[in-house]
């Protein structure tokens, strides 16, 4: 079975056409010889019989008048009939009486009297048949027939059926080829289109259909079934661009939202800052006003008019001042009244004095504040090539006059750096917030050496600047949220020039970082910005 | 033995049962066997006398010949009869009892031309050879087998004469004596005779 799985259809069609037809036409011929066969057997026993009879029938006489040799000249009478080997007449008691042998050199020895009328064997027919004469048996007679006749008709057959079995089997060649073409070749087709499919992925061709039959239904399953395959290719393909198309809107979207997110969130970084600095400004204006008030109140309680009524009272007595002074009650007392109107004018002038001054640094402060948000208000500042060693000393510069007020030492540190392409303003509004920093924390500090210093190194990618201070230094807990905003620990301080110079670092792809041994150890923050080659 | 069979059948006064049959078949084929075997092969132990296979001769004779319808003789009987002294005895011996074609035969000795007549066959024993010519003359166109054992039996008008060669009976027939009888003779008889004279009818 094996062989004949791997065989080509082609070749089962034709195997299994000759096969059926094979087997019809060996069954039929073996029907056909068959039947012929055992018709022509009967026959033969009918004409053995009707010699047998006949020639019995002559040799009664003989037996009954004792005449062997009449009874052998009507044996020999079957000299004619060439299939005829023996034959032999017995009397009525079984004797043999006559024989016949038609080679005479062969030994024959008549077979006794059989009860069955005739019997095949091999090569011969037996037959035995009463002898009768006026109803009345006389004795038997036997005679045997070759079967050449059969054998040599049965050789005539072979040979006819193998003649017609080879015709038949051309034939049936001729058919199956023509029979191909409505079975074997749609199927071949089908799998031929199914082999394409297979290896070309191509799923927009169609098999064609050839009949109606179960083929036809197969043709039609299996083109249903690539539409099939086809239109869900098409689908997921639609899927996939749709798909595609959403991802890219998705993402438009999203930059767009983000777009969005960062200008609301400059803005609310901006709001942020005008509230901080509202905040400030607000707690700023009411020492101002406190100030303002008091020295209204100090201005309108002076002495001042008392002074006048004085020069009032001694213009008065310009031309007796003497007298006025010494005789006059009033005159007398005037001294002593100047003495202390003078004592309070110096007391007031005092207090004045002090609260101008506190109004003069709340002003101060404002004009800081307000300078902070101008610094700010201004983002996505423009680039410009800098020099950044000058630009640190603008930053020391700007601080310079409370630097040296406090005594405090400024020590710089400059490597030779490239010129970098950055923002301006916004590097140097870090810079002078942590030359600031670093100026409160050294004056915290009680120690007498003050000292501030400004590095500048080229490292690989990057410059950095480090601002060093040996103030009072940041305790561990606040390392962490130093640059946070609103964080501070300076009293006055509104804890944003950290937080904003983080930010701004960071808008500059830098980086912003604070190193401190702890506290009244002083601490060093260090920019680092990148280095784009130009 | 068929022969026998078939009588004791027929013959509604055998009143024998079947074991009687059977033993008295055997009985019969065994002496059938004997003088069959005895007649048709010389040198076998047993042999049948002359006349003893002369009148199985005449028994077989009924066979092969057809005598007309007006046929004489009495009832349904074959009746032989014997022309001449000593030998009926011999002879009605071997035939007693014995049927041809379902009827009875029966041997007589005769003497005078009324019971020729009545004979079917008319055997003339040779010691008789005087008066042959006379009675064969008389019963010439009477349908009456007449058998010989003679020399020119045949020739005085017999029909059938028994002739002795190499030891054998064997037989002469005319033709023209049994055309005058109206008698047929059946070419298988004429087949074993030695010899045929006369003209067939």
């Amino acid at each position: 079975m094996g062989v004949f799985n791997n065989m080509s259809l082609r070749r089962k069609q034709t195997l299994v056409i000759m096969l059926t037809n094979s087997i019809a036409l060996f069954l039929a011929c073996a029907a056909f010889v068959t039947y012929d066969l055992v018709t022509f057997r009967k026959q033969l026993v009918m004409e053995v019989s009707i010699l047998a009879d006949a020639i019995g029938n002559n040799c009664a006489a003989a037996i009954d008048f004792n005449d062997p040799k009449a009874a052998s000249e009507t044996l020999a009478a079957l000299q004619a009939n060439s299939h005829i080997v023996e034959a032999c007449v017995y009397s009525r008691v079984g004797a043999v009486f006559a024989v016949f042998q038609r080679d005479p050199a062969a030994s024959f020895v008549p077979p006794s009297v059989q009860s069955k009328p005739q019997y095949f064997t091999r090569t011969r027919l037996h037959l035995f048949r009463p002898i009768k004469q006026k109803s009345e048996l006389i004795g038997t007679i036997y005679v045997s027939s070759d079967l050449k006749h059969i054998w040599s008709r049965l050789a005539r057959y072979m040979g006819i059926v193998a003649l017609v079995f080879l015709l038949s089997m051309l034939v049936a060649l001729a058919l199956s080829s023509q029979l191909q073409r409505l079975v074997v070749s749609p199927v071949l087709h089908l799998a031929k289109v199914a082999r394409w499919v297979a290896s070309e992925k191509e799923y927009s061709v169609r098999a064609t259909k050839h009949s109606n039959d179960e083929l036809g239904q197969l043709v039609d399953g299996f083109n249903e079934m690539l539409a099939q395959i086809q239109s869900r290719d098409i689908a997921l393909q639609n899927a996939r661009d749709e798909l595609e198309k959403r991802v890219a809107e998705r993402t438009a979207e999203l930059e767009e939202t983000h777009n969005q997110l960062l200008k609301a969130s400059r803005r609310g970084g901006m709001a942020e800052i005008a509230t901080n600095v509202l905040h400030n400004v607000g707690n700023v204006l009411n020492s101002v006003n406190v100030s303002t008030t008091l020295i209204l109140e100090s201005v309108k309680t002076s002495r001042a008019p008392n002074l006048a009524k004085v020069v009032v009272l001694l213009q008065e007595h310009t031309g007796d001042l003497g007298v006025f002074i010494t005789q006059d009650a009033k005159g007398r007392q005037l001294p002593g009244y100047l003495s202390r109107l003078s004592e309070y004018i110096l007391e007031d002038q005092k207090a004045m004095m002090a609260e101008l001054d506190s109004l003069r640094r709340n002003v101060e402060h404002i004009k800081e504040i307000v300078a902070m948000q101008q610094s700010y208000a201004t983002f996505g500042g423009v680039k410009e090539v800098t020099d950044l060693v000058e630009l640190v000393e603008e930053g020391l510069r700007l601080n310079e006059g409370s630097l040296i007020q406090n005594g405090i030492k400024v020590v710089r540190e400059f490597e030779n750096v490239p010129p970098l392409n950055l923002e301006k303003h916004k590097t140097l509004q870090i810079l002078v917030n942590l030359i600031r920093n670093a100026k409160h924390a050294c004056l915290e500090s009680d120690r007498t050496d003050k000292r501030l210093t400004v590095r500048v190194t080229s490292g690989v990618g990057s410059i950095k600047i480090t601002v060093t201070d040996n103030g009072v230094g940041i305790p561990k807990e606040n390392l962490t949220r130093i640059f946070s905003h609103g964080f501070t620990t300076r009293k006055g301080g509104h804890g944003f020039g950290l937080h904003s110079g983080a930010l701004a670092a960071r808008e500059m792809s830098g980086s912003l970082s604070v190193l401190s041994d702890g506290p009244g150890k002083g601490a060093a923050f260090t920019l680092e910005l990148p280095v784009k080659p130009a | 033995m068929a022969i026998l069979t078939k009588d004791h059948e027929r013959n509604p006064g055998a009143t024998v049962l079947g074991g009687n049959i059977l033993t008295r078949v055997n009985r019969c084929i065994a002496l059938l066997g004997l003088v069959f075997g005895t007649a048709s092969f010389p040198g076998a132990e047993i042999t049948m006398s002359e006349y003893q296979v002369k009148a199985l001769f005449l028994l077989n004779f009924a066979r092969y010949v057809e005598w007309p319808a007006v046929a004489p003789g009495e009832k349904n009987d074959i009746v032989i009869g014997v022309l001449g002294d000593g030998k009926l005895g011999e002879m009605a011996g071997f035939v007693k009892g014995k049927s041809v074609d379902g009827r009875p035969v029966s041997m007589r000795q005769v003497q005078t031309p009324e019971e020729y007549e009545k004979c079917h066959m008319l055997f003339f024993v040779a010691s008789e050879k005087a008066r042959f010519s006379e009675i064969l003359a008389g019963i010439k166109t009477k349908p009456v087998l007449t058998v010989g054992e003679s020399d020119r039996f045949l020739d005085q008008g017999g029909v059938i004469n028994f002739v002795k060669k190499d030891e054998r009976i064997r037989l002469e027939i005319n033709l023209t004596a049994a055309r005058n009888a109206k008698l047929k003779i059946s070419s298988k008889l004429l087949n074993v005779a030695d010899r045929v004279t006369g003209k067939a009818p």
